[in-house]
């Protein structure tokens, strides 16, 4: 794999992405519906990353606490304690619905007020410069759009939080709730804003779900734009990147 | 024979094998599972209308050894809404769900690898009752493409179960068509088209497998010795299950060997003999109470050469005997046998039976089969 690129951590997902995997330093919107593996699929990418790509990461929380991430995560088998007492992992929980002003959780304390632009780009620089972090991820990023009710002011925090990381050089995926069920849906601004988009869609048939993976978009990369079945297995989320999904 | 060779699909192939439910699709199916097992071939078994345990249950019979390289997609227990068991050979679908089938087949794939590999799919009617017409871009999109990647499909799929066109629609994919019917007593294997074999039309007798006579010849050497030693109390033939005609149809199948090979027959029919007396000597003797045992042993002669050792070893006839021991029928005439030379009388019975009015009776047990009798009961 060539340094302009690094490695998802998602098995099958590389093949995907032109065999090359995600442009470093590019903002990757990862959309996907309730249930669909959205942090499975961000926590797998920062574990891989800090385990064989030697990239350490940061996990922001918009939203869950990270104590349950972390639990919720060791089903797959991953380690995500020892990670963080190594340095090669940090979570920042900036929830502005949870954690209140007086409470401090991790790195930052936050409150439902102060929560802007400035605030979270703080958290992530210190959390960068704390584990020299080379991945980021932002859950859910929804939380942060909510704070702008003005639709305007919002394009432009979310451009402005992409600059932002452009700089820092870090790989990072904005993790999104995608709007909409099934296959017709409005795109969402984000998508317009981020270098990538990955959607991870569910579609109900009776009352079994197909998963299905698909690279929307990918700056600067030739890639395979066609839906492809995924399962969220015992070791993370598999993409079967040959397979045809079937409706 | 062609059969053989339609049941050896060739690499980068897709087989559909069509026919009515009940014309023998799975047993053809299984006979070709057996068939690349026996040749190191990896196969993935996609069994969607039985369990994998039952689908083991029925290679057993059909006479598999070793399960090694035999992987199993249960499309069965999901599919019906039970919980699917964890086994390290099973990946679990649902036919409901297609991914889900290709899914488990490319996961076991990590064990066969990708080439080489046969994928048996026992049958598509059960995807195709819950998706439809979506099978036919299952088949096109998944089936045909794994084959076309060097491994071989067998696809079997109910007639009469669908849209014809749809089943059209998948023969018209296939690299390779067979029907089966039923006609009477006939099974007819019609080979539309087929990449190695010219299109041609295979008649074969129905019949059952031919594991089932010796498996029912061991429960018959158990009972035997239930029976013998007292122990047990009922009959050891139970002629209104059939046990009499699996008896008689050993026989018959031993005797297929003389249009084999007329000449050697003789020396193989005392080899069999030889071989399976001893193993039912042995599963007779580890029933046996030890008094038996001890005294067996004591009657077992080093040598059956001399009149007085086949004397010992032949059993008595006792009129009551004959009657449910149709096997037996035969009499040591000690009178006019002299050393390495002994006369024998045959009666009539399951195995030994005569024309009317002109004797020459047909013996199962006659020259090389006592000969090979006598021979394991020496030491």
């Amino acid at each position: 794999m060539s340094d302009d690129y690094t490695s998802t951590g998602i098995a099958g997902a590389d093949k995907i992405l032109g065999e090359k995997g995600i442009p470093r330093g590019h903002s990757i919107l990862v959309a996907g519906g309730p249930g669909s593996g959205k942090t499975t699929f961000a926590i797998q990418f920062l574990y891989k990353g800090a385990m064989e790509y030697g990239e350490p990461g940061i996990y922001i929380s918009l939203d869950e606490d990270p104590e349950d991430v972390k639990r919720n995560m060791s089903k797959f088998g991953w380690d995500l304690g020892k990670l963080e007492q190594e340095k090669k992992l940090a979570f920042i929980n900036v929830s502005p619905v949870r954690v209140t002003s007086s409470e401090r959780v991790g790195l930052i304390q936050l409150g439902m007020k102060e929560f802007k632009l400035t605030k979270l780009l703080e958290a992530i620089r210190e959390g960068i410069d704390e584990v020299q972090a080379k991945r980021v991820v932002i859950d859910p990023i929804t939380i942060f759009t909510l704070q702008y009710p003005d639709e305007v002011e919002r394009i432009y925090a979310m451009r402005d939080l992409i600059a932002d990381f452009r700089k820092t050089g870090c790989t990072n995926l904005l993790i999104s709730e995608l709007r909409g069920t099934g296959l017709e849906r409005e795109h969402q601004f984000e998508e317009y804003l981020a270098q990538g988009v990955i959607l991870l869609r569910t579609v109900a048939k009776d009352d079994r779900l197909t998963r299905m993976f698909q690279v929307e978009k990918m700056r600067g990369l030739q890639i395979d734009n066609q839906p492809r079945p995924y399962n969220i297995t015992n070791s993370g989320i598999e993409v079967y990147p040959t397979l045809t999904v079937f409706k | 024979m062609s059969l053989a060779k339609i049941q050896e699909p060739p690499d980068k192939s897709l087989i559909l094998l069509a026919g009515a439910p009940g014309a023998g699709k799975s047993t053809f199916c299984h006979q070709t599972v057996l068939k690349s097992i026996a040749a190191d071939r990896p196969v993935i078994f996609v069994t969607s209308e039985r369990r994998p345990t039952e689908v083991i249950e029925l290679l057993r019979e059909r006479g598999i050894g070793e399960m090694v390289g035999l992987n199993f997609v249960d499309a069965f227990t999901e599919t019906v809404g039970l919980t699917c068991p964890q086994r390290s050979d099973t990946v679990c679908a649902n036919c409901a769900d297609l991914n889900s089938l290709s899914i488990a087949v490319t996961r076991l794939q990590e064990r066969t690898g990708p080439k080489g590999v046969l994928l048996v799919f026992d049958s598509l009617t059960s995807p195709y009752l819950f998706n439809g017409i979506e099978v036919v871009k299952f088949t096109r999109l998944f089936l045909s493409k794994f084959a076309s990647e060097g491994n071989s499909v067998l696809a079997l799929m109910d007639e009469g179960c669908g849209k014809e066109e749809d089943l059209g629609a998948m023969m018209s994919i296939a690299d390779g068509i067979l029907r089966m019917e039923t006609k009477e007593d006939l099974r007819i294997i019609n080979v539309v088209k087929h990449p190695k074999v010219a299109p041609t039309e295979i008649k074969l007798p129905v019949i059952g497998s031919t594991a089932v006579p010796f498996r029912v010849l061991d429960t018959f050497w158990e009972s035997h010795a239930k029976y013998g030693f007292g122990t047990g109390s009922k009959p050891q033939i139970r002629t209104e299950m059939g046990d009499y005609v699996n008896v008689f149809w050993l026989s018959f199948v031993i005797w297929a060997g003389m249009l084999w090979d007329p000449k050697r027959f003789p020396s193989m029919l005392y080899d069999l003999t030889k071989d399976t007396v001893s193993q039912a000597i042995k599963l007779v003797m580890g029933k046996a109470p030890w008094y038996l045992r001890l005294g067996f042993k004591a009657l077992r002669p080093k040598s059956c050469s001399s009149v007085g050792a086949v004397k010992r070893v032949f059993p008595r006839f006792e009129k009551g005997r004959r009657e449910h021991d149709r096997d037996r029928m035969l009499e040591y005439v000690s009178e006019i046998s002299k050393t390495d030379e002994h006369y024998f009388r045959a009666y009539e019975g399951a195995s030994c039976w005569g024309l009317e009015g002109i004797g020459a009776p047909l013996c199962f047990s006659d020259a090389a089969d006592l000969a090979g009798t006598l021979k394991s009961m020496e030491k």
